[in-house]
């Protein structure tokens, strides 16, 4: 090999892990090499440290709590939001279409036989209107949802935007869980105000029949603006993801010039 | 668990300090970085090695959490904690202690995914092609986002330099 060990390689080569595949040629380039041999020791010997200081059995006790908590109701700081009132909804609903959640294209997902359905609102100066794809909000518009749903069923409602920030909207610790009674065009008791930042941003409306795994959603929807990115487009194309467990979903996007 | 973190906990670690420049703050990253892991386990398929898919993780968690620092920025003698620096010199550890330190204080004030950038490029000596792969964007705007890091660092430089 011609030059010495990267930093990657150099931890993998520390690390012992079996599963790291670490080439033999790195080994022997190890051994030959003073620099690379001095680098190894002081990393080992910075490890040991640690390991003295956060003791792995300790450590894994804590992250076995802690994973065992479902993630939605792990405090994830987000845009700011509040509750509004429930009038904001019933204005509008009469004018509104309904944004009709897709089933989901996962085919081990569980049908919604019925259909679910989510109304998107928006409401700027006083004046409100059933937001459609594309369209645009200014900072200080406030957005309101109200869900139809044929049995008692869970909602994750996330935003994504430009920037690649993931932002939960519902559910909201504040006001409990992911779980929604069935009922027709009922107010999510949630409502958000939209700060000053610029750009695209999408919704994912997400209903499944048990809670799904925040962070794999999450993961997912970077997943999908990477895919989107990596073919020259943005939120504004990103399609459905694909998560186990979802009933169904719906996504709209709207811009912040 | 335990055994992925005796495997990897410091790499872990240290480079969540590299982002954050807090050794506390890099803590408590470490352990969501696990609990993120343990949640997605499931879907890891072997693909990439193990140091490579928590590196993804804490990659991922260290850029939302500088995010948040950015809208909601601390006051300039906060960050500059002289006790703070050191505690982070101390938990770098012997090897590269003074390149890393010096990608740590090149990274202060740049935006979250700027920092990402350079830790790919300087921490993990990912080529351009590579930086191209793993962010999903063209090697030419790769080669512009580093030419921007250099003026950074050069902006730093002199500002150092004149004071």
């Amino acid at each position: 090999m011609s030059g010495h060990l990267t930093r990657p390689q150099l931890e993998d080569l520390v690390a012992d892990d079996p599963q790291a595949r670490v080439p033999p040629q790195l080994r022997v380039h190890v051994a030959d090499c003073d620099r690379c041999n001095v680098r190894r020791l002081a990393l080992e010997s910075a490890r040991t440290r640690f390991m003295v200081a956060q003791p792995p059995k300790d450590f894994a006790r804590a992250v076995v709590e802690r994973a065992a908590i479902p993630a939605s109701v792990e405090a994830i700081p987000s845009r700011k939001r509040h509750v509004l009132a429930p009038a904001l909804v019933a204005l509008a609903i009469a004018a509104a279409a309904l944004l009709w959640l897709r089933p989901s294209q996962d085919p081990t997902a569980i049908r919604s036989k019925g259909g679910a359905s989510l109304e998107v609102f928006a409401q700027h100066a006083g004046v409100q209107r059933a937001l459609r794809d594309g369209e645009v909000v200014a900072p200080g518009d406030q957005l309101a949802f109200a869900y139809t749903l044929d049995r008692p069923q869970h909602l994750l409602l996330l935003g994504v935007d430009d920037a690649g920030q993931i932002t939960r909207y519902f559910p909201v610790e504040a006001v409990g869980g992911s779980s929604l009674a069935a009922g027709s065009r009922a107010q999510l008791p949630v409502g958000v105000e939209l700060d000053a930042r610029k750009g695209d941003e999408r919704l994912y409306a997400l209903v499944s029949d048990g809670v799904v795994d925040e962070l794999v959603v999450r993961d997912a929807v970077v997943r999908a603006l990477a895919v989107e990115r990596a073919h020259g487009g943005g939120i504004d194309s990103m399609a459905e993801i694909v998560v186990p467990g979802l009933a169904a979903q719906q996504t709209i996007w709207f811009r912040k010039p | 668990m335990a055994k992925l973190y005796r495997h990897y906990g410091y790499v872990v670690f240290r480079r969540c300090v590299v982002y954050l420049g807090d050794p506390t703050a890099a803590q408590d990253a470490v352990q969501d970085v696990f609990v993120r892991a343990l949640r997605a386990a499931s879907n890891f398929r072997g693909e990439a090695s193990p140091r490579t898919w928590l590196c993804r993780i804490a990659d991922q968690l260290c850029v939302d959490l500088l995010r948040r620092r950015w809208r909601n920025p601390v006051s300039t003698e906060s960050s500059r904690d002289e006790g703070l620096e050191l505690a982070t010199e101390a938990a770098v550890g012997d090897d590269d202690r003074e390149s890393l330190l010096t990608v740590r204080h090149l990274l202060e004030g740049l935006d979250p995914d700027s920092v990402r950038l350079a830790v790919l490029y300087y921490v993990d000596e990912l080529t351009q092609e590579e930086l191209a792969q793993e962010l999903g964007v063209s090697r030419r705007t790769i080669g512009k986002r580093l030419q921007l890091l250099l003026e950074h660092a050069r902006g730093m430089l002199r500002e150092e330099n004149a004071s």
